[in-house]
């Protein structure tokens, strides 16, 4: 699993000195001017300066003085119910039915071969939920307003002692707690779906004369082996990601052999994650090496020399580790020459204490490349001020929760590749459901944050014009980092206009475009950078739906941080309060229209 | 009604039924006659569908119909193209990050909206067999990247029955990728014990239980298991399908298979009866496949064993020719020769190894004077014999661009190569040769160097016999090896490789060669080789064997052994003068008797397979 480094900062690092708080209220002061900017030089135009200035006012007046303190939470509910009585006439209950179908199918699309055949089941179902989840919130709440305005029955809410704000956050209200309840049962049903879908056992097939060894057959695209202790009781060997519980029980004087539920595939581990740092082949601090691959995730350090790995932790605790420091790892190797192939290039791990007087002995690894778990007892043998000594991890090596832990590659020529999520101390585990639940949760507030747009564009567009908005707002949130790139001249095939011309003249986006006129080209260019620069600034007052996903960390088994999920709410509450203002905006201009 | 409304909305309706008229005929579905009588054929359906039919690319006919990719296509909603590019953009960013679940799984639904798009199962199955597995460090994990490669590639046969290409993939996979990488003893090791690969390829339809596919050991083996693809990708250009490949190279594949298995299995120590059968049937393919008539890229259909029918008739027809015009020909050189400056005369007049560059151009000059081509010749012909000249130069020059066509065909699949190479190595002399240097190394491991030295001097001198007798060996791969096999044992003995060693001529020749690849010295003593080499009438069939105790009291030779086999010391081949080699046992006989030699036993061969693999722990 991939982590940005935003990701690891706690909620009041990310709201103060992170400036998530200052980056929200200077969005919505910035909106707010412009849209009263914006509105009252439609009102000026429509009425004059003085009387447009006038109902500008008034409105903002209304809100503070009058639509605010007046919002009861009675009239809200009755707002709400009505939402949601409506959505259901709506027959949106028909998600259910595509959710089932979707899962009857998957079948089809879910590969049983992989070698993680959880994580495929987990994306699919989040996958298909959150796409399913998103489209409901979209339409319930884009058609609804519009629908009343056309149908004129919202002249029956609005001369009733009914506030704007009212009519807007009861909408959301509402339309929040039908997709609620739909998420809730499809978060159910996707649940029994994964267990029940990765649930299975074996039979065993070979024993060894001894009876303490043996094959499992085949189930699910795999076998195990496993090994018996001297009580009849063992694991099987990992295969696919989990293992079983083997147990060898006398049956009328026969050994049968049960073997369990697979366990390890679902989990939810809490791992503490570091900040790292490298340092070259002669010990300086450095940016790690690239080895000539694309991403840049990973850095590489260099093998037989002083380049290390070194990740500071903070927060570790003994009451985490009662049994070892529990070292989680994915470490990536890079050889420059094959040498033994059947020997994989080798590393080391040591533990240091933060002001380096105290270190563990190295401990020699050999690279998995795939999930590789190591405990480390609690009294080791190390150095103290280079002298040879005993340690106690938690008493002379852990300062302050403080720890580093350093990786060397110890194959000359060969490399070692990592990124900071690479290797973790793993501080126990917590429940796979709850976790799962957490998932859901981050995707119930996605939806709110549509159905928040939703309703906003429909105050003031139509059903249909209001679905393409709120829909081209999914998109930016979900795509938009493809904008980015083309400021960083990372994307080939230029804006929506070169796009066009590349299409009609079939040239390749690798091709340049010469069109034979400079001068055109530049002006195709300059008009391409104006365009995107306007999406690109859209796209800031947006919410990044790609960056609230948080589906990875149930993907991966790792609990989803509370301050990540309490980050989402605040987010989602931000754009709550700023489309509800928008919202009632419109809805009190429309009002005093009529 | 408002009018104008009315009016607008039947335009519509008008414009609508004007573009569906079109659409209908060309989009009409083959439907049942209106007779419904048994027997009756299809409708014809629209212009589509005529068209899908006259070129038999209808969804059933290209191979299998999945649901699955069915329901992808349509759920696509005519945005099939935009699904794949998003698609095959999150493959590429997946496979630059590294998400190899992800990749594999985005490759099968990529697949699905594009199934019959051949170009999406080669590169993208490449790119798992190749690419992907090449990123782990742990040969376990490459071997399994491989076999998603070739499971992949077997999806894509599924959906398209037509196409060989698929299955020559498959074989070039599952013999090459498995069978010729750096990590091929792992690789091969995994493939015959992956029992439950072993089911799953049974599934594909791909019958590894019979013999043809079974090893030395009686385990699917990979370059037999991949030559099935082969054959499968064969029958399939056989029934008429095309495959873009040129068939000399593509028809080669399976005999190549045959020859990769029998050194496989020597390397891995099997060297006995098992690895001469393995060669005896690998050149038994190799004359198949020479006498198949083989279309080539100039146009004509060739079998790559008839080079000397085709030198033949050359001569033949030139021999026709030169009798028909040796008149004017005799005139024109007399002609040509009164044109010769002093200079070219003086040039001729030297040997040929004398000249310098500038003579040389001169004499070349010279002989261009006296020398037409055959078409010209003939068309200075008088009249009454001109047109039958003219047919007989044509008749020699088309004689001559078939048997060139031959020889480059030939030269492409290094023919020549592979026929001797299976020839030698099926001779008991040539396994023997290996077996000794085989196990003469491994007592150097084991650092027994007394057997070690026994092995050796044998060994050289079964060398010396099968490389005397087939010299185009002595560029070869595995005369590398004996290369290195040599400079061990001169290493671990102190011996000085000199005159007097069995193989000083060709540890010699390879030194001077090794320096001054296509030097004139090198050419000069390979040409002498080739000369000797058809005086050497050893058969082969007869091997030294270490002389052990048992095998002179018990073991004679059944058959009829020649007592003065020539051996190293003969004086036809060129060797260096210097001291004579002494062997540190001195066991080894210059004249070799009936005591000392033994016929090949099956019993003394030891199953040197190395051990299975087990977990780098």
């Amino acid at each position: 699993m991939r982590l940005q480094p935003d990701q690891l900062w706690s909620f009041y690092e990310w709201l103060i000195p992170q400036f998530g708080l200052i980056q929200g209220l200077t969005l919505a002061l910035t909106l707010t001017i412009l849209g009263l900017l914006i509105s009252y030089i439609i009102a000026m135009i429509r009425v004059g300066p003085g009387e447009g200035f006038y109902a500008v006012a008034k409105v903002v007046s209304d809100l503070v003085r009058v639509d605010l303190p007046g919002t009861r939470v009675s009239r809200l509910w009755a707002i709400a119910k009505l939402a949601f009585m409506e959505a259901i006439r709506r027959k949106i209950l028909v998600v259910f039915v595509i959710f089932i179908v979707l899962s009857m199918f998957a079948g089809w699309l879910l590969d049983l071969r992989t070698d993680h055949p959880a994580q495929l089941y987990i994306t699919f179902v989040l996958s298909a939920t959150n796409l399913l989840v998103l489209l409901l919130g979209l339409f319930i709440s884009t058609f609804s307003l519009p629908a009343d305005i056309k149908n004129r029955t919202i002249y029956t809410i609005v001369t009733k002692p009914v506030r704007a704000t009212e009519i807007v956050i009861g909408r959301i209200i509402g339309f929040s707690l039908i997709g609620s309840m739909i998420l809730a049962v499809l978060g159910l049903f996707s649940y029994i779906f994964v267990v029940r879908g990765l649930n299975h056992t074996h039979d065993v097939v070979s024993i060894s004369q001894d009876g303490r060894q043996g094959k499992t057959g085949v189930s699910a695209v795999h076998d195990h082996t496993f090994k018996l202790q001297a009580d009849g009781k063992g694991v099987t060997s990992e295969a696919k990601g989990h293992q079983h519980t083997v147990t060898a029980v006398e049956v009328d004087g026969k050994t049968t052999y049960r073997i369990g539920p697979p366990i390890g595939e679902l989990t939810a581990k809490v791992p503490i994650f570091g900040s790292l740092t490298y340092t070259d082949r002669m010990g300086n601090v450095s940016a790690g090496l690239n080895v000539g691959y694309m991403s840049e995730y990973r850095k590489f350090i260099a093998g037989g020399t002083l380049s290390s790995a070194k990740w500071q932790f903070e927060g570790v605790r003994e009451s985490d580790f009662p049994d070892g420091l529990v070292i989680e790892m994915n470490i990536e190797a890079f050889r420059t020459y094959k040498g033994d192939i059947v020997t994989p290039v080798r590393g080391s791990i040591i533990l240091r204490s933060p002001d380096e007087s105290v270190e563990t002995q190295r401990r020699n690894f050999l690279v998995k490349e795939s999930v590789d778990r190591h405990t480390i007892p609690l009294q080791v043998s190390g150095f103290r001020n280079n002298q040879p000594a005993t340690l106690d991890i938690f008493k002379d090596i852990v300062m302050d929760g403080r720890l580093e832990v350093i990786v060397r590659c110890e194959d000359s020529q060969q490399y070692l590749g990592m990124a900071a999520s690479d290797l973790t101390l793993q501080a126990g585990e917590r429940s796979f459901a709850w976790n799962f639940a957490k998932g859901y949760i981050n995707i119930w507030l996605q939806m709110v944050i549509v159905i928040c747009f939703g309703v906003m564009f429909s105050t003031f567009l139509s059903g249909p014009v209001a679905m393409v908005a709120t829909l081209s707002t999914l998109g930016l949130g979900l795509f938009g980092s493809q904008i980015d790139q083309f400021f960083k001249a990372e994307y080939s095939g230029g804006g929506p206009i070169e796009s066009v011309v590349r299409i009609v003249t079939q040239k390749g986006v690798m091709l340049e475009l010469d069109l034979g006129n400079e001068a055109l080209e530049k002006t195709i260019r300059n008009i391409d950078y104006v365009l995107m620069y306007g999406v690109s600034s859209l796209k800031s007052a947006l919410p990044n739906f790609s960056r609230l996903g948080t589906s990875d960390f149930v993907v991966y088994g790792v609990d989803l941080f509370d301050s990540l999920l309490l980050r989402n709410f605040a987010i989602t509450f931000g754009f709550f309060l700023l489309t509800s203002f928008i919202g009632y905006f419109f809805v009190k201009t429309r009002e005093m229209a009529a | 009604m408002n009018t104008a409304a009315l009016r607008r909305k039947m335009f519509y309706i008008v414009g609508m039924v004007a573009l569906l008229i079109p659409l209908f005929l060309l989009g009409q579905p083959p439907s049942q006659p209106s007779t419904g009588q048994a027997g009756d054929s299809l409708g014809q359906g629209g212009t589509l569908s005529q068209l899908r039919d006259r070129y038999d690319i209808g969804q059933s006919s290209l191979g299998q119909l999945d649901p699955a990719s069915e329901t992808m296509r349509l759920a696509s909603l005519g945005l099939r193209g935009v699904a794949a590019t998003i698609l095959w953009q999150y493959a590429d960013r997946f496979k630059e990050e590294k998400y190899w679940d992800l990749l594999s799984a985005t490759l099968n639904q990529l697949s699905l909206l594009q199934p019959h798009f051949v170009s999406v199962w080669e590169s993208q199955a490449h790119n798992l067999a190749y690419n992907v597995s090449a990123e782990f460090d742990d040969y376990r994990e490459r071997y399994a990247w491989v076999k998603r490669g070739i499971d992949f590639l077997v999806r894509g046969t599924q959906f398209n029955r037509r196409q060989p290409l698929l299955q020559w993939h498959l074989g070039k996979y599952t013999t090459l990728k498995l069978g010729r990488s750096d990590e091929k003893r792992q690789f091969r090791e995994l493939f015959r014990n992956d029992d439950s690969y072993h089911k799953t390829l049974m599934e594909y339809g791909l019958d590894i239980e019979q013999p043809e596919a079974r090893g030395s050991d009686r385990k699917p083996d990979n370059w037999l298991v991949g030559r099935l693809w082969f054959l499968q990708a064969y029958d399939l250009v056989r029934a008429g399908f095309y495959c873009k490949k040129t068939p000399i190279l593509f028809f080669a594949e399976s005999p190549w298979a045959l020859y990769y298995y029998a050194e496989a299995i020597e390397e891995e120590g099997v060297l006995d009866d098992k690895a001469m059968f393995a060669w005896s049937r690998a050149s038994d393919a190799w004359d198949e496949y020479g006498n198949l008539d083989l279309m080539t890229t100039w146009g004509h259909t060739v079998q790559l064993r008839g080079m000397a029918a085709a030198d033949e008739a050359v001569k033949k027809a030139a021999k026709k020719f030169d009798e028909f015009t040796s008149e004017l020909r005799q005139t024109l050189i007399e002609e040509g020769k009164e044109r010769f400056t002093p200079d070219e005369w003086a040039s001729l007049n030297k040997p040929e190894s004398e000249r310098s560059p500038e003579e040389a151009e001169l004499a070349r000059v010279a002989f261009t004077k006296v020398s037409l081509p055959p078409l010209v010749l003939a068309q200075r012909l008088p009249r009454e014999k001109r047109s039958e000249g003219i047919q007989l130069a044509n008749d020699l020059a088309d004689k001559v661009d078939f048997a060139h066509h031959i020889d480059r065909s030939r030269e492409l699949v290094n023919y020549r190569y592979w026929e001797t190479r299976g020839e030698l190595e099926q001779t008991p002399t040539a396994v023997a040769a290996r077996r000794q240097i085989y196990e003469a190394e491994k007592y150097l491991t084991e650092a027994d160097l007394n057997k070690a030295i026994e092995l050796y001097d044998v060994g050289w001198k079964n060398w010396d016999r099968v490389l005397r007798k087939y010299p185009m060996m002595l560029h070869e791969e595995s005369s590398d090896a004996l290369l290195r096999s040599i400079s061990r044992y001169a290493e671990n003995t102190d011996v000085t490789i000199e005159e007097g060693f069995p193989l000083y001529w060709f540890y010699r020749y390879r030194a001077i060669r090794d320096r001054n690849k296509a030097g004139e010295e090198t050419t000069r003593m390979f040409r002498e080789f080739e000369e000797a080499a058809p005086k050497y009438e050893d058969n082969l069939e007869v091997p030294f064997e270490v002389a052990r105790d048992s095998d002179v009291k018990t073991q004679a030779s059944p058959l009829p052994v020649a007592l003065d086999l020539p051996v190293a010391s003969d004086n036809s081949l060129p060797v260096a003068s210097g001291e004579k080699h002494v062997s540190p046992t001195n066991s080894a006989p210059q004249t070799q008797t009936a005591e000392s030699i033994s016929v090949p036993s099956n019993d003394g061969a030891v199953q040197l397979r190395p051990p299975e693999l087990v977990a780098p722990e």
